[in-house]
This record gives C-alpha cells, structure tokens and sequence, in this order.
C-alpha cells in the first residue's frame, strides 16, 4: 500500500498497516526532519523493522541528500531478518514503480560468517578463520609472494584487488546468504568485498559493536556522513553494550601468555634488527611524526587496534621512550611484572584510574603518557615486525588496551582486583578487572557525529532511564501499545503455590523446600495443560543448575518427562543452537518440549518463540543482577553520583527489562498467542508492574494480579480454549489494522488514486 | 518339590490353580505349582519359557498373578499357555506383598519376546533373539544361585540392538496380513483376538454367537472386515520409544538396605542412554567382573550418582565408571560433535558470538555453571535423553531438513512476514470438468432451495403450529384459473418445509426425552444387536440352496432366537420394575424392542415356512 506521511508518500509491503506502525512512522519521521535523536517503543511482533524500514528508505529516497541507513542490530539472525525485510520493501518499491537506482543495502558479520575460501571456512572457530584469513591476504605475505611464490595467497581476496570499486557488486539488497553466494560464484571475497562496498551503501546492517565497540567502529565506521540515519533496534541493552565494549579482564593466563608474547617480540625484534633494520628505522620515524601515517595501510593488515581514539592522540608523537621497538618491548615487560605483582596480593582492591596510575608510576615510574599509547603503539610494532597470527598476541593486545583505557580516562571507569571467584573464599582465581561504569563514554562519539540516532525496541519501558545513562536528548520519545483485536496474550502473576505458600525467588527463600516444589508443580501444571513448546526462564544460570537437580532428585522432572520433552541451554553456544533445533523439532511433532533456560543468556535475547514453539513462557522470580557484584555495586554509586539513579531504581529497571525481553519472546505477531506466566510474588507490586513496558502492563488487570497456581492454570485453560477458536483477522480491518480509507478518517493522507480504484 | 539339579527353591507360597489348593514355588530356574503332598509339579514354567506375567489391578478383590510362558518344546511361534494363580490368604496386603516378590523375581527372568512393541501380544519376531537371551539367562542364574540383579544377562546387550529390529520384523508381518482368508491365518486370529479384548460389546456379541456355536467364527468375522483392518493397521504402527526419563528409584528394604532392580529392559534402557556404560559392560562382564558386581558398581558410582542427586559427590569413586565419567565429559563436552551444517541459520547461535570479539568483563559468577558443584553433565543428558527420543521417531525425517538457501529464505521469510496485513489469496479451486451442463445446473437449483428450506427451518424457532399446519393443508380448487399458480418449485418447497417443520413439532429430541436408565439403553442395543445380526446370518441362509448341513445351522439359530426373545422379555419386565422420571417406560422399552420381536418371529416363520416342505418330503 502507500500512503502519505506529510508530503512524504511511503510504500509499505503490505496491503494494510497495524495504526501502531503508521504512528511508529510518524514519530519516526518526526525525528528525522528534526535532525534530532529518538527513543521508541513498540511492542514485540507488530513489524517495527518494517515500519522503520519503509519510513527511512522512503525518505532516503524522497528527499534530496540521500541519507544513509546505518541499522545495527543485537544478533546475526535479526541482521538475517532485516536483511530479508529490506529486500522484500525493495523488490516490492519496484513493483510499484519507484526506481531506487543503484540502491545498495548489506550486512556485515566476521569473517567466520562469511568466508568461502574452501579451506579456511570449514574452520569451526571464528579466530582461526581470522588468523588464517590474514596469513594469506596481509600485504607483506603478499608482498613476499609476488617475489618468492611458493606462498599461498587466497584467490578470492586476489580477485577484489583486481576490481574497481564501481564493478564490485551490481545494484541491489543482499542477505548474508545472498552475499555469500555472490561470492562464491564470482570468486570474489564477500568479506572484504562488503567492507569496500560501505562507501557506496545506502543501508548497512550490521551487529552494535561495529558501532559501538571504538576498535571495530574506527574501521568500519568512521567514514560515515553526518547525515546519516543511525537505528538501534532491540537497544533495550544498549547500555550494557557499550559498557563491555570498554571493559577488560586481566587474569593470570592473560599476564603468562603476554610474558611470552613479550619473549617473542624481542625475539624478532632482535631477528630484525640483524637482517634489516630498515624497516624498524622508518617505523621509528613515522612514530616521531605521530601515528596518523602508521594508521594508513591498516585496512587489510589489521590489527591489534587501540580501543580508545581521543583525536589528540593521533595528533601527538609517540613519546620519546617507547619509540624504539626495543624500549616499548622492554617497557611492556616492566608493566607486566608490575601488573603479576598485583595479582599477588589477597585482598579485594578497588581504586580509580587515577589512584591506580599514580601506584605504578611509584612503584615503576611508568608515567601516564607512554601508557596512553602503549595499544597504538603495539598495533604499529606488531606490523612492523610482520607478524600475522594475531591471535598469539591476543593476551598481550588486552594487555596493552588495559594501559590505554586507564590513563586515558579519570572518570567513569574503575579498577578492581579480586583474588577470589564469587563469594566463595576457597577458589583462587584473581582476576584484574578494568570496568567501565559510564555506558554514556562508548556513545557519545555516535550522538556527537550524527544528527539522527534512534533507539527503539520493544522493551524501553521506563523510557526516562535511557537519557539519563546514555546523556543525550531525544527529540521524540514515544510508547506504542498494541491494538488488538483479540487478547492475544495473557500475562499472568503467580504469586503463591496450590498450597498458599508465597513463592519468589528472592534470595532468602529461593532454595526453600516449598518454594523449589511450588515452582515445580507449576511447571508441571503449565506442562500439562500447554500444547507444543514450553520457554521457562530463570533469574540465574546458577539458580537454574540448582533449581533443577533438586526437582530432578525429587520427582517433579519425572512428571513434566511425562507431559513434554525436556532441553537445557548449556553455556556453549553450538550446543544450545542444537537443543534449540531439537526443541523445534519436538514443538513440530508429538506433545511438544519445555526449554529450560536463563534470562539474560544467549536464548532470551534473539531466539523468538513464536506461534506453537512457544505457547506460554514462564518467568521463575525476578532477573535481578547478582548484586553482591563488586563491579556492579561500583557501578550503581556511579549512576547515583553521576546520573541521580537510585540503586533500587536501576536494579529494578534492569531486572524487568530482561523479564520482559524473556516474555516477550512468546509473541511474534497479532496472530499468534501465548501466555506470559510472571512467577514471583514481588511481580504484583506497583513499583514492579510500572517499569514492564506499557503494551504489557496495560494488560495485567486484577484478576491475573495475585494467583495461586491452580487458578493460574484455571485462567490458562480458558485462554487457550478462546484462543483456540479461528479467528478472522478481516473483521478487524479499521479496528487494529487499517487500509487507506481509515489512515484518512484519522486523520492522515492516504493514497486518494488508489483509494479511487478500491472503490 | 523335587529339584533340579542347582536349584534353588526362592520363594513358595499356598496359591490356587485352577480351584484347587496347592503351592506355588519360584526357584532361579523355574516357577512351578504343586498339588498338596505331591512331589511333581503339576504345572511347571521353566524360565527360559518365560514370557510375561500380569497382576489383578490393586484394587480388585482378588489377588491374583497370570504367567504366559511357551509350552515347553513347541514351535516358537505357537499360542503361548497361560495360567493363573489366586492367593487364598485372607489378609489381601500380605497377599499382595507375596504375589509381588513373585513378581519382582520373575522380573529377573529373561523375558523369552522382547516386548519392544509394546502390543501385548507379540508372538512375532521372536525367533531371533529370544531363544539365546533366556537360554544365557537360565546359564547365568545357574552360575549365580542368589539372584538380586543378575536379570540383565549377557544375552540382553546383544539384544538391544536386536530387539528393534525383531519389532520392525513384527510389524512388517502385521503389514502383510491378507484379511478375510478361508481359514484364517495366525495373524489374522492374533488380530481377531486383540479386537475381541478391545472392545467389550463386540466379544459379548462373539459369546452368544460364535461361542455358542450357532455361526462360525469366519462367518462372524466376514461382516467385520473393516474393523480388522483398522486393527491390522494399528499394529503396524511403530511406537518410539518411551519419551520418560530413565529413573532408577531403589526399594527400600525392611532392613533399611536400598535394593536396585535391574531388568533386561532396564539395562536396554540403561545402554541406550549412556553408551558408555555399555562399552563398559562389554569390557568387563563377566571375564572381569561378575554382572551382578557390575549393577552394584554402577548404582554405586559417582558417575551414576552425579546427577541424580542434588549433592552431585555422593556416591564412590570407581575404575569403571569413573572412566564412563571421564569419556562422557569428553563426548559431551566436545561440541564439535554438533554438526552445525543442520542448523537453521536462525538459530545457530555461534553465528552472533562469532560476530564480534570478546570484550567486557566476564560474567559474574551466578551467571556460568558451578565451578564447584557441576550441573552441566545433567543438562547435558537432558539434551541428550530428548535428542534420543526425537532420533527414534524421527530418525529418517531428520535427515530432510534442508540447509540450501531456498529454505534459508523461507526460513527468513516465514520469520518475518506479517500474514494478516495481507489480503488472503483466494482459495484455489478446481475446474470441474462437467459434461452435459444443464443436468449439472438443475440440480444445482435443488440443491439451492434444499439449503434455503433446511437454513429457514434452524431460524424459525417457534413458530405458529397453525400455520404451518395450514400450509399442508391443500385444498384443490379446480375451479381457479391456473394463471399466476405457475411456480411448483416454490410450492413443493413451502410444502416440504412444513412437513419437516410439523416433523420437528411432533418428535422433538425423543431420545433425551424418553428419559430410558443407561443400562437399559445398552441392554435394549444388546437386544438389537444379537437380534440383527442372526437374523442376518439366517437370511443369508435361506438364500442360498439348502443343504442338510445349512439346515442344520438354521435351526440353531432359530432355536437360539429363544435366547433373545428370552433376553427381550428380561428386558422389558426389568423396565416395567425400573424407577423412572418417565412413568411409561415399560410401554416405551417395549415398544423400542418390537421391531426386532416382529422380525424375529418373521425370520423363525419364513424359515420354517421353507424348511417344512422339505422336512415333510
């Protein structure tokens, strides 16, 4: 259909629209006009890829400027989807006359995603793809080839060097899939080939981190225009992202790996100097003239990049004591000694940056400027000495990045030493953690560069939280409920057991016999009743180990075996993705299955469970973060100091957000259903209920406020009955779907000659 | 009792057999009853005979135990004999309690058919495997007279992988089954007999009929095809195997001793899920280790123990298993064993965590499985136990899940297609290719108005009676011009609605409303039943030239016609005493049974009506 949005005719694939998307659109185009940043919500499965899709490619192409698309997504298969749906909008923009020449549209993923070399793909983990891949196509390998042969080149990357850039790839929208095969097929790398693409792109759809994450983001995204149209879908975590994308581990593997990398260096490092020290020499003088130089080739030879890039930086010249390779490797051996003396030490330590630096350069007389670029300056030796397994380095790169991030930043970070794992004081494992507490520091490069940055999800509820951790202002900040023709779900409080006894899974009472069996019987209740698949979650992956052994030592698996088949996400994400099919699988055939699953893990973000592979989802307690953690306790007096959040506040927010993400996972769509069991008496209050997103809260009404088990399976029974009834979605036309002639009675423009023909 | 030479009498116990008082024994060898004061059993199973056993529900009155067993030295395939035993004892818990040691230790017997079909009767495809396992199991009990677990022998191991393809081999015989054959073949009794017990109004029908002797079984069957084959099919069918989780609980023992139980079946199942221990079992018994030392290693171990328990140390350290430990940690924890190539792109989840590098803080440790207390080898045979069940009923379907990119678009596109913002496609509809078209379309008109008459009936509701009354009322008035009276297809319609609509007044739902006891209900369709279907076979008769011997049949069944008369009569007077809210219910029940009073006596008289002239010749 098309439509009108102000002046703007939008072609959107459909033959109606939901009057949620066509507001999602005008709120979107609101913000795009403005120039300005926004924040929306709208429920899961009502199509907000699509209605932000059709809106920013009409735009795109109705307005002159032609702004690019950048979307960035949480998972490689939600990059699949929008893939998928940008490709349907094309083909279906065509078929309405819209010409969209030389439109451009691709994902970006790793190498491991990607690569089509027969050998190097058959690789089951992304690094050796990574090393191996370099081992053929870093430019000194190939340098050496031209004049020695007898070194294996891969010819795909071969062929792209032969290509122009306007003869890379034909006009159109290519999923990772279509890439690949494009690939293939004209023996072309689709690694590096979508990576020159990015220029002449008008939408590129790749993971957060490409943005968010400084030493991805320097490559790939730091030659986008101004004018850009930057999309955070599924952004409800955007904050989490940003700040692991600046926070490091140092354990005691990490400092022996380094100590030997160190060795190495210097090895070559003298090596080098024998044979030919031209190359150091030059290396030393590009330093003396600053790092810009050094960073031209880093395209292909890439790179132990440096995770911070404070332009200043790049400005200045390498001090004077860590120019010479020998120097740095030495300096790089003092700061590790310096860091394994730490490491020593049995208590719990937690100091700023500042403390922390100050330390060293008593006890080593390090000093704050050579740290600074200890990671550029690494990158750039590591080049020099044409080293391409990359991977070895890894340790010593963290390392390296450690020193940088300290002294580059006073505030927002912190550095805490724990000798011991958990609570428990028996295991030794200290671990030096670098942890960034200001999500605002890995963003604001992406508010500073571009007008229109969006965030949206189906989860932001409460939307005053966002602008406050990430420190921008949105022009436009919108909630869409869900207009529904039918209840389509049914969000349920279980608050007590059959037998009364208040279930939660607060701390104190989560081990409890009678919670333990409360929570069992209900799963079995839910089992029994519910056809097809079953997704439960857990605050904790612990709690869920725990949890489980005891219903499995006391009988309460052995009635779900009976009802349904039983799967368990494990940390392994290959061995999840096989129980997720197998899942599937056993949803598509027979009585269905139960997932047992962690909120927050790797199933609760990303998988959907739509239609009969996921009838009901049940949410056992709150997802409330282990807040005994030193880091997050560190990081909640930040936000209070800094951003006036409340501690409760926070932990509250952050536990309902992924409650919510968890339940939402059931429905996809206005014409699937599923129910959402909130199992924990704490579920009821008022300051729980108000931070679920509003499309949920709306719907938890009294009488699904405080049930026992038996009068939740009651209420489940007869939802299913009605929801089992056919339904026609056509009866809703005008209600919670809207041709052209009801965008008009509210008020909007509709298509007036397609109106005509209808008529 | 007189014993075998290294026998072992296990238990013995007073039972009844047959009526008559005597004593049950069970030794490692054999269950054998004994009249009192003889030395010989009277009836003896001998264990390699064995086949099943089933116990009288637990809340029945008697206590009672049913063996099947092979008759000795008959073919492997012929009916088995079974034998019943009662216990006499008046206290029915301790009764209860003896029948089940009985039960416990014929549970150790090798069954002599794997059951693996789950059909009760399974005489098939036993050839195979049954004669070594019991013949190796009355071996291994000779060797080991105390029998606690010593029930899995070594036959059974070869058996599990035996024991599927003896079910295929079953069912594959079902699947050829010709019905109807003259006489019948053994499947076919076999299918027969399932259905009788089955269904409970049929094997009445079957007593009175073909027991009594008045129509042969063929005869009673000839009628009855459909349901045999329905029943042929149903015992093709391939069940999986059970989807419960493999659960070990011990019997506590007075003494406070836990006691495992270890049957064949149970080892089967046991091997199924951890290969492990199965390798294990074919390395060490019994060169190594005796079996039954084996079973008690295993409930023993850590690697048993590890996962059903809540503390996963309990349990002790062992040689065996401990490497059963080690070699599952190492399958399961290797993750390439996954081929992620079957994998829906949309759920392969390394795809993201190859995407980008590490970065952050690891999680905390709520977050990553127990260091100290490992959950993750139970998760794991979670996956796997499921993944198990799926493979045996799913095993040939798996292998079609397409990974080519036309299904990874479908894929992609099933996933985010809205379908209700589209305008449905209009159903596809098949051209029919029809001849001679106006014949089509005039019916197609009557079909029309039927539809019109049969709608308006539902919406009428209550009507005015006299009106409709009237409209049957026709009087002919010839005197009237006939102009304007020209649409007979509208009258007749008006007619016939009426006519349907006084039907409706005049027998609304009389069933509910004759307000006729259940059991009166079933035994009046009894009556019906037998009634009809000698009446049918009668029929039959007389229409086929008579013969002395067809002669023959049609008197008894005139004569059994007494027995129904006889059972209409029951009927009847047991309506006239019933309480009832309809106080004619004698005269009703009556009068629902004198059709088929009529038609037997019409049958009785047309018969003797052709057999007299020929009996008078």
């Amino acid at each position: 259909m098309r439509f009108y949005i102000d002046d703007l005719p939008v072609i959107f694939p459909y033959d109606y629209v939901y009057p949620e998307q066509y507001q999602y659109m005008c709120s979107l185009k609101k913000s795009l006009d403005s120039k300005g940043h926004g924040m929306l919500e709208m429920p899961s499965g009502t199509g907000k890829t699509i209605s932000l899709l059709s809106l920013i490619i009409a735009y795109q192409q109705f307005y002159p400027g032609r702004r690019k698309l950048v979307y960035c997504s949480r998972t490689v298969p939600e990059i699949d989807k929008a893939l998928a749906e940008l490709k349907r909008l094309i083909e279906y923009r065509r078929s309405q006359g819209c010409e969209d020449k030389d439109f451009v549209g691709l994902g970006l993923t790793s190498r491991k995603n990607l690569c089509v070399h027969p050998t190097v793909s058959k690789e089951r983990k992304g690094a050796v793809v990574d090393a191996r891949c370099r081992q053929m196509t870093a430019s000194w390998v190939r340098d050496k080839a031209r004049t020695e042969g007898n070194i294996e080149l891969c010819d795909f990357f071969e062929k792209i060097q032969t290509l122009e850039p306007s003869e890379l790839l034909p006009a159109g929208v290519y999923t990772l899939e279509d890439l690949t095969d494009y690939g293939r097929a004209n023996g072309i790398c689709p690694y590096y080939l979508s990576r020159r693409v990015i220029p002449f792109a008008d939408v590129i759809i790749y993971s957060f981190h490409y943005m968010l994450d400084p030493k991805v983001a320097e490559l790939v995204s730091k030659e986008f225009d101004r004018d850009s149209i930057i999309v955070f879908d599924e952004a409800h975590n955007i904050d989490s992202i940003c700040i692991d994308s600046l926070s490091i581990d140092i354990n005691q593997r990490t400092l022996r790996a380094s100590t030997e990398s160190v060795e190495r260096l210097s090895e070559r490092v003298s090596e080098m100097k024998a044979q030919n020290s031209e190359k150091l020499r030059t290396e030393y003088e590009s330093l003396v003239d600053g790092l810009r130089d050094a960073l031209a080739a880093r395209d292909e030879d890439l790179v132990l990049a440096n995770p911070i890039l404070p332009d200043n930086v790049l400005r200045e010249a390498v001090p004077g004591s860590i120019r010479k390779a020998e120097h740095f490797v030495r300096f790089l051996k003092r700061f590790i000694e310096y860091l394994k003396a730490r490491m020593r030490v049995m208590h719990v330590v937690a100091e700023t940056t500042p403390s922390f630096l100050h330390h060293i350069r008593e006890i080593t007389y390090i000093e704050r400027k050579p740290l600074r670029f200890c990671a550029e300056r690494l990158a750039s030796l590591v080049r020099t000495l044409e080293i391409t397994d990359l991977e070895e380095y890894g340790a010593l790169a963290r390392v390296a990045s450690f020193a940088t991030l300290c002294s580059t930043y006073e505030t927002g970070f912190v550095v805490l030493f724990e000798p011991h794992e958990g609570a428990n004081a028996d295991i030794t494992n200290p671990v030096l953690h670098l942890a960034c507490l200001d999500a605002a520091i890995a963003i604001k490069p992406v508010f500073q560069r571009f007008h229109s940055v969006i965030i949206t999800s189906g989860t932001l509820s409460p939307m005053d939280m966002y602008p406050k951790m990430l420190e921008f202002t949105p022009v436009v900040q919108e909630s869409f409920t869900m207009t529904l023709a039918r209840q389509c779900f049914a969000p349920l409080v279980v608050t007590r057991g059959s037998d009364q006894v208040t279930i939660s899974s607060k701390f104190e009472v989560r081990n409890d016999p009678a919670v333990v069996r409360n929570y069992g019987n209900l799963l079995i209740e839910v089992a029994r009743s519910v056809p097809d698949g079953i997704v439960a979650f857990f605050p904790s992956y612990l709690y869920m180990e725990s949890i489980v052994a005891m219903w499995n030592e006391n009988g309460v698996l052995k009635d779900v075996w009976k009802h349904k088949l039983i799967f368990v996400e494990t940390p392994d994400a290959a061995e999840t993705s096989v129980a997720l099919q197998n899942y599937r699988t056993a949803c598509n055939n027979g009585r269905g299955a139960v997932l047992l699953s962690v909120a927050r893990g790797k199933v609760s973000e990303g998988i959907d469970f739509d239609h009969n592979y996921g009838r009901a989802v049940i949410m056992f307690g709150i997802p409330y973060q282990y807040t005994e953690s030193r880091i997050l306790k560190a990081r909640l007096e930040f936000m209070r100091e800094a951003h006036q959040i409340r501690e409760n506040d926070f932990l509250t927010f952050d536990a309902l957000r992924h409650a919510s993400q968890c339940i939402g996972r059931v429905l996809r769509g206005k014409t699937d259903y599923g129910l959402m069991i909130l199992a924990d008496k704490r579920y009821s209050r008022a300051d729980k209920r108000s931070k679920l997103p509003r499309w949920i809260g709306t719907c938890l009404t009294e009488t699904s406020l405080n049930l026992s088990t038996d009068m939740a399976i009651s209420l489940v029974r007869k939802f299913l009955k009605v929801m089992a009834q056919p339904f026609d979605m056509q009866s809703q036309l005008g209600v919670s779907m809207w041709a052209n002639e009801h965008i008009v009675q509210h008020g909007g423009r509709g298509d007036i000659a397609a109106m005509e023909v209808d008529s | 009792m007189l014993l075998i030479p290294g026998e072992v009498v296990n238990h013995s116990s007073e039972t009844m057999y047959n009526h008559e008082d005597g004593t049950l024994f069970i030794t490692n060898k054999r269950l054998a009853w004994c009249r009192p004061g003889t030395e010989v059993p009277t009836r003896e199973v001998l264990c390699e005979n064995f086949i099943s056993q089933q116990v009288s529900k637990a809340d029945s009155k008697k206590v009672m135990l049913r063996i099947s067993a092979q008759s000795p030295g008959s073919a492997p395939d012929s009916q088995p004999i079974t034998m019943t035993f009662n216990w006499k004892d008046s206290n029915r818990e301790a009764a209860i309690a003896d029948r089940d040691r009985y039960v416990a230790i014929l549970g150790t017997f090798t069954p002599r058919r794997q059951q693996a079909s789950g059909a009760a009767t399974s005489d098939a495809g036993a050839t195979g495997t049954g004669q070594p396992a019991g013949a190796s199991s009355a071996n291994a009990g000779a060797a080991r007279p105390n029998a606690g677990s010593q029930g899995a022998s070594t036959g059974t191991s070869s058996a599990t992988a035996a024991g599927r393809s003896s079910t295929a081999q079953e069912n594959a015989e079902f699947s050829r089954v010709k019905i109807g054959r003259i006489p019948a073949s053994a499947e076919e009794i076999k299918i027969r007999q399932e259905v009788l017990s089955k269904n409970e109004d049929l094997a009445k029908l079957h007593k009175t009929l073909v027991i009594a002797g008045l129509i042969s079984e063929d005869e009673f069957w000839s009628t009855r095809k459909n349901i045999l084959e329905t029943q042929a099919i149903q015992m093709q069918l391939r069940k999986g195997s059970s989807s419960t989780w493999l659960d070990l609980t011990p019997n506590t023992q007075t003494s406070g001793d836990f006691r495992y139980m270890i049957t064949p079946n149970v080892a089967r199942r046991i091997f199924r899920e951890f290969p492990q221990v199965k390798k294990a079992y074919i390395a060490n018994v019994p060169h190594k280790v005796a079996e039954k030392e084996f079973w008690k290693r295993f409930v023993t171990s850590q690697f048993f123990n590890r996962g059903r328990t809540a503390d996963g140390s309990r349990g002790s350290r062992d040689t065996i298993f401990d490497e059963c430990t080690l070699e599952e940690d190492a399958v399961f924890g290797n993750t390439n064993r996954y081929s992620l190539a079957y994998l829906t792109g949309l759920l392969d989840l390394t795809r993201t965590q190859e995407d980008s590098t590490e970065t952050g803080n690891a999680p905390d440790f709520t977050m990553r499985p127990s260091s100290v207390d490992n959950k993750l080898p139970l998760f794991r045979r979670f996956n796997h136990h499921s993944e198990l069940v799926l493979q045996s009923v799913l095993n040939n379907k798996r292998k079609n899940i397409e990974v080519d990119h036309t299904a990874a678009d479908k894929a992609l596109r099933n996933a985010t297609v809205l379908e209700d913002l589209e305008i449905p496609e209009p159903e596809k509809k098949i051209k029919l290719s029809i001849q001679d078209r106006s014949r089509y379309f005039t019916s197609m008109s009557k079909g029309g108005s039927d539809s019109q008459t049969d709608s308006d009936s539902q919406n009428a509701g209550p009507m005015d009676i006299d009106s409709v009354h009237a409209a049957l009322q026709v009087s002919f008035n010839i005197t009237r011009s006939i102009e304007g009276y020209g649409d007979t297809q509208k009258t007749i319609a008006n007619l016939s609605r009426s006519a349907h609509l006084v039907g409706l007044q005049k027998r609304p739902n009389r069933i509910q409303e004759l307000r006729i006891p259940d059991e009166l209900m079933v035994a009046i369709a009894e009556c019906h039943g037998a009634g009809t279907e000698m009446l049918r076979h009668l029929w039959s008769l007389m229409r086929l030239p008579l013969t002395p011997e067809r002669l023959q049949r049609g008197e008894k069944i005139v004569a059994a016609f007494n027995n129904v008369r006889q059972r209409i009569r029951e009927t009847i007077a047991k309506a006239n005493t019933t309480e009832s809210e309809n106080p004619k219910l004698g005269r009703t029940v009556e009068k629902m049974l004198q059709p088929i009073t009529e038609s037997l006596d019409t049958g009785e008289k047309a018969f003797n009506n052709r057999s007299q002239p020929r009996a008078a010749r």
